[in-house]
């Protein structure tokens, strides 16, 4: 208590130097742990009863899980049945917090996913939104999809389509989604569940780093000087002294390959685009990069109107296959783990589809065409004959056989044949698909997650930065605004009601101490920002927060952003205009109250320490999720709860911020750091009046006077009484002194009064 | 349409030319006298007798090379051939649109009209319904020696054009009647392919002739490649061409010949609707084969003295014309 009281005026004096401690304290523990390890999920429990029967439905029993990647072989009645793996084991799925998530799924031998058990989830973002049974439920809907077509995301489409995302989760949805495709895929590729499917050397090694998947033997490269293109052109470059040096200047460095394998593919362009492309891929579809640096751009600029990428096709045997802007994926950046990555003008990905006839393990070879534009192009060939697989199959018998070198004409006259299966490229679309596909505005979209979310919520991103700057503008301004007091006092409702219909209903942003365990989290594993740009609206009330929380404290989240806060606010203020007694906590025991939510959180922290998914159920204790997130429609505990807590708040305001809240303790633990302490305070405070710890929303100001600026919600009651002359006594005192000497018409009285002011 | 065509088939026309009039070489001897190694493969592809020269690497590389070329020349005669039912060229002549064309096809259609500009429409690459018209005539048992009458050739002429074709990346299209043939060019553009394929993996100092002839840098014996000449009508060895890093094709009006007293060769004049009464023949030393192989059939067409002045234009060419008295010389 004596200590406590010492903090308090340690902040209120020198807030940098008392709260530094704490705060280092609190950034120590959040970064202590840095290295910790993954929980990667355990082993897989044995395959039987109702657990294998929910997975394969008439399975009859599962072998241990072998192989690479590794499967359970399923028996049924009749036999073999199909497979049944773990997307964790098949390619470390991971969740939208980077944390491990492990989908059971099982598939059929033709190809159908038979049934699909969510293991492991850290998913923080289901706190805010869904429960764990909507997502179990999500993740039962892929039982029936095929994966042995392509599979849409488009709705409205019904052969093979993916089920609804959980409305709130998408991009969970979008990972779980990504992760069960992506691994039926692989398992059945490796399985060769499909005759259509590719050639698929077992065992790549892992590639790492741009050197690794240089090394792979999937990858062929091939550089071209401007003096060598200019050769070919029968050019000569001028040979000015200028011009002889630029003659080895890469006209273009071209690196490309089949990256269809999950070792080559993910990490190259990370895991969440690989699986994105994976999970859409049909059966047999290949993966093709096509790296450039250089002068010349291998895409041009036609492509974009005619759909057809003019510079460069690639050529297997007799087999032409055109690239074409409806199955080009652009990719930004190349994503290796390990290494230098070095830095690509141009990087594509092309899905070539499994009727293209192109067999990844065979010799290829990319055509490169120079000046396209022109009519007679200069055409360059990277010629790639693939290593890794070419060990594993016979050499190629290309479409024409050789006939043996230093033979007399041995070779049979061609003659006109019959259509050839290996010749036609691609029946040709009818000339109204062409046209169709003509209009389609851009490829295959893989633009990160985070940057679709932005890019949908323009307009709530515009109305929260009116909202922050309005707070903004009440903050710098605090001086002159309350001395306005029942404007202020209707605008301040007016900005909690806007906080706790638009912000916590509509726009979905209610922060939560999860938010805080999840950095921290992600801190200690693989941290990434995409994680938290995912949501636009609460990325920005975080960075907002974090910004006023130095400035100001805590309170300004809690006491204007925080949709429950505004609730039980609003709801107070209704409850004290129909009369409802307000309970006064005696100070002591309200001081002794205080500590709880630190516990709290503290709590939570230690769990989310041991297990994230402790930590996200304990979050319960939180009423955000019933009241805001899930609008009330949840089960009768969670509701008795906060309406308990509701009610609670009639009569003692905003008991759950005072007692409770871990969110508000943790932003408390650094608001220690705050810069200003605008908040102004008379030396009468405390010792003769104590009106504004009577108005105190949320009993704040300490008997002797002080603010404890771990407790305030900056909603500057106190500061609209500091300013009026009907409540402040020193303010009374002084009007009616001056009334009373205005009265008598003393000139002299009157600039005292003023000087007073 | 080439389905309905008479029974002439590519083979035996590019056989008769490679018989009577176009460049051969010279039997090629240097092997036995020399260290390095050589191979040399003799076959069939488009339809004619086809060599390839290799030199300085194993014979499993050869042996690959080889097979190399073998399948770029059935890819791309799946996409030019007039003889195969399925190929992209006879698609396009049927259907009069050919949705996604290769980016080769492309290429060449352009390379094509190029030519047609060069040579004021004398080489035509839509000419094939004239074609036509005189195969379906001389394929009657009792024609008219005269040819067809002036009216179908009229009629015809007026599906002649190559400006009116329409080449777009994403789809060629043709105006109503029109056919195309690549007969003129299409030989040379796949010598080229075959030689660039070659070149970028690694080899040099080769030769390719697949009809039309393509040299690779010099000989490796350090000297010229050593083309023999065969021009007129006589089988009289003509002077021979040295040349290096050069393509060359020959292009004679005897080559075929519809009718048997030869008044009708298949070098069919778009002008006229005629054949065409220009150079015996026409030998183009170029870069490249395909700008051979068009060059010296668009010479022939003309008239000689059109002929003449546009081999003065070219500066990058050589050009060396047969006349009918069985003489050749440099133009």
């Amino acid at each position: 208590m004596r200590s406590y009281l010492h903090c308090i005026q340690a902040g209120r004096l020198g807030g940098k130097h008392g709260g530094a401690w704490l705060a280092a304290i609190w950034i120590v523990a959040a970064t202590l742990f840095l290295p910790a390890m993954a929980q990667p999920p355990g082993p897989v429990p044995p395959l039987q009863g109702g657990l294998l029967t929910t997975i394969f439905p008439g399975a009859i029993q599962a072998s241990a899980m072998t192989g690479s990647p590794p499967a359970a072989e399923v028996q049924v009645e009749g036999g073999f049945g199909g497979y049944i793996f773990s997307t964790w084991s098949v390619i470390h799925s991971t969740g939208y917090s980077g944390a491990p998530i492990d989908i059971l799924v099982g598939l059929s031998r033709d190809g159908r996913i038979t049934g699909a058990v969510l293991r492991q989830h850290t998913e923080p973002i289901l706190v805010i939104g869904i429960s764990d049974a909507d997502l179990k439920a999500f993740v039962a809907q892929f039982s029936g999809l095929s994966i042995r077509g392509k599979i849409s995301r488009k709705a409205g489409e019904a052969a093979g389509r993916l089920p609804d995302a959980i409305s709130g989760a998408t991009v969970s949805s979008a990972v779980i989604g990504d992760a069960i495709l992506t691994s039926a895929r692989l398992v059945a590729e490796s399985r060769r569940l499909f005759e259509a499917a590719p050639t698929v050397a077992p065992e790549i090694p892992e590639v790492k780093s741009w050197q690794d998947f240089i090394a792979s033997g999937a990858i062929g490269h091939l550089r071209l000087s401007r003096g060598e293109v200019a050769a070919r052109r029968g050019e000569k470059l001028d040979h000015d002294e200028e011009e002889d040096e630029h003659e080895d200047d890469p006209f273009i460095d071209l690196y490309a390959g089949v990256v269809t394998p999950h070792a080559i593919g993910s990490p190259m362009i990370g895991a969440q685009t690989y699986n994105r492309l994976r999970a859409e891929m049909a059966a047999g579809d290949q993966l093709f990069a096509i790296l450039a640096n250089g002068l010349y751009s291998y895409k041009g600029t036609r492509y974009v109107r005619s759909g057809v990428f003019d510079r460069i096709s690639l050529v297997q045997g007799a087999l032409t296959i055109p690239f074409t802007r409806d199955r080009y994926v652009l990719i930004e950046n190349l994503a290796f783990p390990d290494g230098d990555i070095p830095e690509f003008r141009e990087i594509g990905l092309f899905i070539l589809p499994a009727d293209s006839g192109f067999d990844g393990s065979l010799p290829w070879r990319l055509d490169l065409r120079v000046d396209a534009d022109d009519a007679n192009p200069v055409v360059f060939s990277l010629a790639h004959t693939p290593q890794a697989s070419s060990a594993i199959k016979p050499a190629p018998e290309p479409a024409a056989e050789p006939a043996p070198a230093q033979t007399t004409p041995t070779r049979q006259p061609q003659i006109p044949s019959q259509p050839q299966a290996h010749t036609t490229v691609q029946p040709p679309p009818p000339p109204a698909q062409i046209q169709a596909e003509a209009q389609l505005p851009t490829a295959i979209s893989i633009e990160p997650l985070w940057k679709r979310a932005w890019t949908t919520s323009v307009p709530e991103i515009i109305f929260l930065t009116l909202m922050l700057t309005t707070l903004t503008g009440i903050l710098l301004f605090q001086d002159f605004i309350v001395r306005k007091t029942h404007a202020y006092l209707i605008a301040r409702n007016i900005f909690l009601a806007v906080t706790l219909v638009w912000l916590g209903y509509i726009a979905g942003g209610q922060l939560s101490v999860v938010n805080v365990l999840t950095f921290v989290h992600a801190l200690r594993q693989d941290f990434r920002w995409e994680y938290f740009l995912v949501s636009p609206i609460i990325f920005i009330l975080w960075g907002y927060v974090a910004v006023a929380m130095l400035f100001w404290g805590r309170g300004v989240y809690c006491g204007w952003l925080c949709p429950f806060g505004a609730m039980q606010e609003l709801l107070n203020e209704a409850a004290r205009r129909l009369k409802v007694p307000q309970i006064r906590v005696p100070f002591g025991l309200h001081e002794r109250l205080w500590p709880i939510k630190y516990v709290i959180f503290l709590g939570l922290f230690a769990i989310s320490l041991y297990s994230m998914e402790l930590a996200v159920i304990a979050s319960e204790v939180e009423p955000f999720k019933t009241a805001i997130v899930l609008k009330f429609v949840r089960g009768w505990p969670f509701l008795f709860y906060v309406v308990a807590i509701l009610v609670a708040g009639l009569f003692i305001e905003r008991f759950f911020c005072r007692y409770f809240c871990p969110l508000g303790a943790a932003l408390a633990i650094p608001s220690r750091l705050h810069m200003f302490d605008w908040l102004k305070r008379r030396r009468q405070c405390g010792a003769e009046c104590s009106i504004c710890a009577q108005h105190c929303t949320v009993q704040a100001v300490h008997p002797n006077g002080a603010i404890n600026p771990n407790e305030c919600v900056q909603c500057l009651k106190c500061q609209t009484l500091y300013y009026d002359d009907h409540t402040c006594p020193p303010l009374i005192a002084s009007r009616k002194r001056a009334e009373k000497l205005r009265a008598s018409g003393s000139l002299i009285a009157e600039k005292l009064s003023e000087g007073k002011k | 349409m080439s389905t309905s065509m008479p029974s002439l088939t590519r083979r035996r026309m590019l056989t008769i030319i490679a018989a009577t009039g176009a460049a051969s070489l010279l039997p090629w001897t240097g092997r036995a006298a020399t260290a390095y190694e050589a191979t040399e493969w003799r076959g069939y592809a488009l339809g004619a007798d086809a060599r390839l020269l290799l030199h300085g690497r194993s014979r499993a590389d050869a042996e690959r090379a080889i097979a190399v070329s073998m399948a770029e020349i059935e890819r791309l005669e799946n996409e030019f051939s007039l003889y195969r039912a399925n190929s992209s060229l006879c698609r396009l002549n049927r259907d009069g649109m050919l949705p996604r064309p290769s980016a080769d096809m492309t290429a060449l259609l352009r390379l094509g009209c190029r030519f047609g500009d060069l040579s004021h429409g004398a080489f035509d690459i839509s000419v094939q319904p004239l074609w036509q018209l005189y195969a379906a005539h001389f394929a009657l048992p009792n024609a008219d020696p005269a040819g067809p009458s002036e009216d179908k050739i009229k009629e015809t002429l007026a599906r002649v054009d190559y400006r009116r074709i329409r080449i777009d990346d994403d789809a060629i299209r043709l105006a109503p009647g029109m056919a195309l043939t690549l007969n003129g060019i299409a030989q040379g553009y796949i010598t080229d392919r075959v030689a660039d394929i070659l070149r970028d993996q690694g080899w040099s100092h080769i030769l390719v002739d697949l009809g039309e002839t393509r040299a690779l840098d010099s000989h490796p014996s350090g000297r010229p490649w050593r083309i023999g000449l065969k021009g007129g009508p006589s089988a009289a060895v003509a002077p021979t061409l040295d040349i290096a890093d050069r393509a060359v094709a020959t292009s004679a009006r005897r080559g075929f010949i519809f009718d048997a007293a030869g008044r009708h060769c298949h070098l069919l004049d778009p002008a006229s609707g005629h054949a065409a009464q220009g150079f015996a023949s026409v030998t183009v030393v170029a870069r490249r084969a395909a700008d051979a192989d068009a060059l010296s059939t668009a010479l022939s067409i003309m008239p000689p003295a059109q002929a003449a002045s546009l081999a003065q234009r070219l500066k990058d060419s050589e050009i060396w014309v047969g006349v009918d008295n069985g003489s050749i010389a440099h133009l």
